[in-house]
């Protein structure tokens, strides 16, 4: 260590010892966060979405008012062979995800879902399908607390990151949005309900998944693109939240 | 498997550092404390996705300089020229740092002194320095060099010290 270095590193020090008491606080953090987390999804505004793509967004228009059904939303299409077993959440509101998650996905598909541990006011599911054909990202979140969920995402490039996005005004005075397929650095397709008092359900699908091992060298932030586009259309991701919705509805004393 | 960190616990244990690092960054307190605040936000954006993964102090001290640098371009669009810095608020503390390294320090270019207080605050080394700021190991030690020298000059010829060539040999 040379002069100068140690008396950078020494005034440095000093410098940072005399520090003020910290003002911000953490739930400065998460109002902003929250407020801005639909726009942190997509990293770079998409293309275009394909017009198959915004027709089948348009069929969840379409189906918005009418109540869901218990039967799979997504056509089974099995893969060949045998699939390892599910792994899912076996406690509390996680759990209670994850089981209308599968209910709601073709039986052929494997899924391995676990609930995040999250922040306050949300509970969350995380993990992947797999059809056979690669990994898809499977990420639910719950928002309990109110005002979590902004009033009109379809209003939010950052949300919509050039998808097309269709809000439904549900019966009971949630909304719903869907948005379709976006282009960013992965392929994203989300659907959000949100009650009146900004709490709700939202729900994405990625090409991709993300490794939940702990390396020595990390892809910071980086997806593993495994597929041309995510497992789940936003029509299925549309079903999924009402779904959980009402599941955790039931649920609530 | 590690238990993975909570979002909060890491707020709490970490604020500190991350602001300290803004501050040597910036050298105004209030604006540290924004930029940390500013990083956190980032990061609970993300949550979802970094709480998988090792080296999330490294993405808050990523985040907090990347913050700064966009920080200081917009700043030289709106802010006026002066002959000599302004001095920036300093909390008197019982060990008085030395202003002329620290205003020799902000005199720097913000690449430069970044890698200065990566360097010698955050001690990573030149690959983790390289790697937080998304250049090559060679970009590091050559900023590093050249905020040195300007360092150096500053505070005269009784610090000049051979030894500085040991960078080189990392």
């Amino acid at each position: 260590m040379s002069g100068v270095e140690t008396r950078v590193r020494h005034a440095m020090e000093q410098a940072v010892s005399a520090a003020p008491a910290y003002t911000g606080t953490y739930d400065d953090v998460i109002r902003a966060g929250r407020a801005r987390r639909r726009r942190s999804l997509m990293l770079v505004a998409g293309a275009a979405v394909t017009a198959v793509v915004a027709s089948v967004v348009w069929v969840a228009v379409s189906i918005g008012g009418h109540p869901v059904t218990s039967e799979p939303a997504v056509p089974v299409s099995p893969p060949p062979g045998t699939q390892p077993a599910d792994r899912l959440p076996t406690r509390g509101e996680a759990a209670v995800i994850a089981r209308v998650v599968r209910n709601h996905s073709p039986g052929a598909f494997r899924l391995f879902l676990y609930g995040g541990p999250g922040v306050a006011g949300e509970i969350s599911v995380d993990g992947w399908a797999d059809d056979g054909h690669g990994r898809s990202r499977v990420y639910v979140v719950h928002e309990t607390a109110p005002g979590a969920i902004e009033a009109n995402p379809c209003r939010d490039s950052g949300f919509t990151a050039g998808g097309t996005c269709r809000a439904v005004r549900l019966h009971d005075g949630s909304t719903l949005f869907v948005r379709g397929e976006a282009d960013t650095t992965y392929k994203t397709v989300m659907a959000v309900l949100r009650h009146p008092d900004g709490t709700g359900v939202s729900a994405e699908s990625d090409n991709g998944w993300f490794r939940r091992l702990r390396t020595r060298h990390p892809q910071f932030g980086r997806e593993i693109v495994t597929r041309a586009h995510p497992i789940y259309t936003a029509t299925q991701l549309a079903v999924i939240v009402r779904a959980v919705d009402a599941a955790l509805n039931r649920q609530t004393p | 498997m590690a238990q993975r960190p909570q979002f909060q616990d890491l707020y709490v244990a970490r604020r500190g550092a991350v602001r300290a690092t803004a501050y040597l960054l910036c050298g105004d307190w209030h604006l540290a404390e924004d930029l940390t605040q500013a990083a956190f936000v980032r990061m609970y954006q993300r949550w979802g996705r970094l709480q998988h993964r090792d080296g999330l102090e490294a993405y808050l001290h990523r985040t907090v300089v990347r913050l700064w640098i966009d920080e200081t371009r917009r700043r030289r669009h709106r802010d006026t020229l002066v002959a000599e810095p302004p001095e920036t608020q300093e909390h008197a503390g019982p060990a008085r740092p030395d202003p002329g390294l620290l205003r020799a320090l902000r005199r720097l270019p913000p690449r430069q002194r970044a890698c200065v207080v990566l360097r010698y605050f955050n001690d990573l080394s030149v690959a983790q320095t390289a790697e937080l700021l998304g250049c090559t190991a060679g970009t590091v030690k050559s900023q590093t060099s050249r905020a040195l020298d300007a360092l150096r000059a500053h505070l005269g010829a009784d610090v000049v010290d051979a030894a500085e060539t040991k960078e080189n040999s990392e």
